[in-house]
């Protein structure tokens, strides 16, 4: 089973990033990783091929050098081999653009399921693995949080604000698994060295057969301003209505 | 016959330590040489329970003495007349061999009453058979010795009868006939043969402590038990070259090899443990057997060599520890017991990543917001708003003494305020001091005692670098485990600093005049921090702080008992009975108002279980209650 789990680079998430003048942000020299919502995706398929038994994991992304970093820690959790798409003319690429990218890598080899996370820590624009199921002709699953394979059907537990659905589909697909599905592996210093070993193909768009108009953003940034400072909460102070108070809190948060 | 036996069946134990990986340690050192003299010949650790511990001084002590009158008896074996030059005409020597024969005897006796009358549960899972051979076979040592002497005064062949009382007593049992000719024949040969028949029964029992025990003291850590030993890792090195802790017997050094070797089960270390008395699986004792019973069934073949986790111990024992140190405490012939811990640790987080989960975001905020609140470096200062302290900059002069505020002292909204009475102490008193504010990163504590030493390694050398580069000379940190990791184990990095804790610095204030002492009415106890007090000897310069009467909880100082959040446990779930809600309790029952801490984990715990009784006594630090009292609000 050969599973390609894509990953992105992201500035971290506690730091406060830089933006540069063209209202796009200054990765080179900014501290980051592999995007925490990624291990969600990588863990599951992981945990997919040890129970299979066998099969390859390929981790999939597209940046700057800097975003070696994230395949390197996706290799230590486990994953076998890496692919990165970096080309000068990716810069400011929008969804679409990236989800065209990244379709066009996957189609490079044969695969049976494509995972992605529900949506960046950075840009969370939450389109991409969609586009990219629409781009390769297959059913897109998303916000799984429970997965089941067998006899090349995968069944998934959808998380949605009510409780969950059970989604069944026939492989090859593109899924997305919700944050907090499992506990991503904390990978061991030796799977950090093996990494390190581990191949990691750098490709271009030339290598994918893409040219200009297919990677001309369509949208571009405006403006950058900050986000408003939070407000403060409401402090519920203890007495007989306080239960209820809470009650509502939850219940106009969709939370029960 | 039975010295070639012996030899052929301690052989295999000495070659497992002799090929053990190398210590480092062996060189005599001023400290090697008095715990020989206080830990071995006058057994203050065993005596520090009394009973327990004149029972077996009665008993080595004899052992010590009688060694000569092996060779006296296997003289008066080759001729009944003959005895030892010298010493065989000496009277005191005849006295001291009397008088220590009875006194074993007497051990013997203690010893029996303590392990079939008194019981004490310290004994639960020892070899309690194998204690009862060993005392009998010592009790047939000393009594075949002296009704043999009382046989030769009968006969009238004994040297100065008159120096022996206890033998000249039991003389009259004896007449001056063939009788007592023969008796006195049977008595030396059964004397000798007991003799050898213990050093063969002795390679293959827990009583080869008589031959490690003396080593593994000599091997023991010199300084505070606090410091753990280096595990350097190169990642550029060939992976066959780096050592991820301790996976199976091989990997074990000599010191933890010997410690195996050393241990009688008598279970002080069991006695004393905070997991096992919360109802845990770990129990030192316990882990010092199996690890010992597994080594010798591999390397009699028995078994196959495997990794020591789970075939010798269950996972869950290794992650139980605190490494609070109390076993090492009272262990009398110094075990390691926390070293071996973190050495397993070691391998199953570098090498097999198998950790409870929970613990998993602390390792991922140490690595990547370097604190194990996961929390951005640029929070490290919220706790100053309101204050005015100085951040130490790139290029600017050191302060005389850099306050190192710690993760817990920085992010934790209750160790905030023992920050924040800390700064406002050291301004009232006039002191040159600053912070490192974003520079500060974890010292890698957390991260160190939970096995992940190449984490803690490179958080060492960022710190130190940084430490370095201010020109730092002096520290004071409020957090005892930054404190231990900062004056103990920084050296082994480049990192030399004078390192003090704040309850050091701030009663050294108080005695100078530059502080107000504390005044205030209310019952106070003082719970002491592993890592101020066992670990690092500090159990004054708090209480001088805190001031006036403290009602001492029933265990504390040395035997203070652990919070339950050392040894990375604060990261980990606990099964209830919990160790912080056992302690909290002890606290309560003092009848104080208040628990005076002098470390944020020791706050955070025992806050922790008295919010989860709902009760009215008050946490807070020792540094707290100071500037309550002294200072302006």
């Amino acid at each position: 089973m050969n599973i390609v789990v894509l990953t992105k680079w992201v500035p971290e998430p506690e730091g406060t990033p830089t933006i540069g003048e063209d209202g796009l942000l200054v990765r080179e020299g900014a501290d980051g990783g592999l995007d925490p919502g990624d291990e969600y995706g990588l863990e599951a398929a992981l945990q997919l091929v040890e129970a299979a038994g066998d099969g390859e994991i390929t981790l999939l992304t597209m940046g700057p050098e800097i975003a070696q970093a994230a395949l390197q820690r996706g290799l230590a959790m486990g994953a076998h081999k890496g692919v990165r798409i970096t080309d000068e003319s990716l810069r400011g690429a929008d969804s679409l653009v990236t989800a065209r990218v990244l379709a066009a890598a996957i189609k490079r080899q044969p695969f049976d399921l494509v995972i992605g996370g529900v949506e960046s820590t950075d840009g969370y624009t939450g389109i991409v693995p969609a586009a990219i199921a629409e781009l390769l002709g297959l059913p897109g699953l998303t916000f799984a949080r429970e997965l089941h394979l067998s006899d090349g059907t995968l069944t998934i537990e959808r998380q949605t604000a009510a409780g969950y659905d059970v989604v069944v589909a026939p492989l090859p697909i593109v899924i997305t698994v919700t944050a907090g599905a499992t506990e991503p592996r904390y990978p061991s210093l030796k799977g950090v060295m093996a990494a390190k070993s581990k191949p990691v193909e750098t490709l271009t768009l030339s290598d994918l057969g893409l040219s200009g108009d297919d990677v001309t953003p369509t949208q571009t940034v405006a403006e950058v301003t900050d986000a408003p400072p939070k407000q403060g909460g409401e402090t519920v102070e203890f007495d007989d209505t306080t239960a209820a108070r809470i009650a509502d809190v939850l219940a106009e948060a969709k939370v029960i | 016959m039975a010295v070639l036996l012996f030899v052929r069946r301690v052989r295999p134990r000495v070659a497992l330590v002799a090929n053990a990986r190398p210590t480092g340690r062996g060189a005599p050192t001023p400290d090697r040489v008095t715990r020989e003299l206080t830990h071995v010949f006058l057994q203050k650790k065993l005596l520090q329970k009394l009973g327990p511990g004149l029972m077996h001084a009665f008993i080595f002590w004899g052992f010590i003495v009688l060694l000569p009158t092996i060779a006296e008896a296997a003289v008066a074996i080759v001729h009944k007349d003959s005895s030892l030059p010298l010493l065989g005409a000496a009277s005191w020597f005849a006295f001291a061999s009397d008088v220590f024969a009875a006194l074993v005897v007497v051990g013997v006796a203690m010893a029996f009453f303590i392990r079939k009358v008194l019981k004490p549960d310290r004994f639960r899972g020892s070899h309690m058979g194998e204690a009862d051979r060993i005392l009998l076979l010592i009790l047939a040592i000393v009594v075949t010795f002296l009704v043999w002497n009382a046989s030769r005064i009968a006969l009238g062949i004994a040297e100065v009868p008159d120096s022996r009382p206890v033998a000249n007593l039991l003389s009259g049992l004896f007449g001056s006939g063939g009788g007592t000719e023969a008796a006195e024949r049977v008595l030396v040969w059964a004397h000798l043969l007991v003799i050898l028949g213990f050093l063969v029964f002795l390679p293959g029992s827990k009583h080869l402590h008589i031959a490690t025990a003396p080593a593994n003291v000599w091997l023991a850590k010199d300084g505070p038990t606090g410091r753990l030993e280096p595990n350097r890792i190169d990642l550029e090195a060939p992976e066959e070259d780096i050592r991820f802790g301790v996976a199976t017997q091989k990997d074990l050094s000599k010191k933890q090899m010997l410690d195996l070797f050393s241990c009688t089960e008598c279970g002080r270390c069991q006695e004393a443990c905070p997991a096992w008395a919360t109802g845990k699986p770990l129990s030192p004792k316990l882990l010092i057997m199996d690890l010992r019973d597994r080594v010798v069934a591999e390397a009699a073949g028995e078994v196959e060599l495997q990794p020591l986790v789970p075939n010798a111990v269950i996972d869950q024992v290794v992650w139980d520890c605190v490494t609070c140190g109390a076993c090492v405490r009272e262990c009398p012939v110094d075990i390691e017991h926390i070293d071996t811990i973190v050495d397993l640790r070691r391998n199953l987080v570098m090498a097999e990543s198998r950790f409870p989960q929970e613990a998993s975001p602390m390792l991922r905020g140490v690595e990547n917001q370097e604190n194990p609140w996961g929390q951005p470096a640029s929070a490290r200062l919220d706790w100053a708003k309101d204050l005015e302290v100085r951040v130490l900059q790139e290029g600017d002069p050191a302060p005389e003494v850099l306050f190192w505020v710690g993760c817990a002292g920085a992010f934790d909204e209750r160790a905030q305020k023992t920050t924040q009475s800390i700064a406002r102490l050291l301004t009232a008193a006039g002191i040159d001091s600053a912070v490192l504010g974003p520079r500060e990163k974890c010292t890698g504590d957390p991260a160190r005692r939970m096995g992940h030493e190449y984490l803690f390694q490179m958080l060492a050398e960022q710190n130190v670098e940084t430490l370095n580069g201010a020109g730092v000379t002096k520290i004071v940190a409020s957090c005892a485990h930054c404190f231990n990791t900062l004056a103990n184990e920084y050296p082994d990095y480049g990192g030399t600093y004078e390192v003090v804790h704040h309850t050091q610095l701030l009663s050294e204030l108080i005695a100078a005049g530059r502080l107000q002492p504390r005044t205030g009415d209310g019952k106070i106890t003082y719970h002491d921090a592993c890592y101020l007090g066992r670990h690092n000897g500090e159990f004054d310069a708090p209480r001088d702080v805190i001031g006036g009467d403290i009602e001492e909880m029933p265990r504390n100082r040395e035997r203070s008992f652990c919070c339950g959040a050392g040894g990375a446990r604060m990261w980990m779930e606990e099964e209830s009975p919990r160790i912080n809600d056992t302690r909290f309790e002890e606290a309560v029952e003092t009848g104080a108002e208040t628990v005076a801490t002098a470390c944020p984990y020791c706050l955070v715990m025992l806050d922790d279980a008295a919010k989860g009784k709902g009760s009215d006594l008050r946490v807070a630090d020792a540094a707290t209650l100071l500037a309550e009292s002294t200072l302006p609000s």
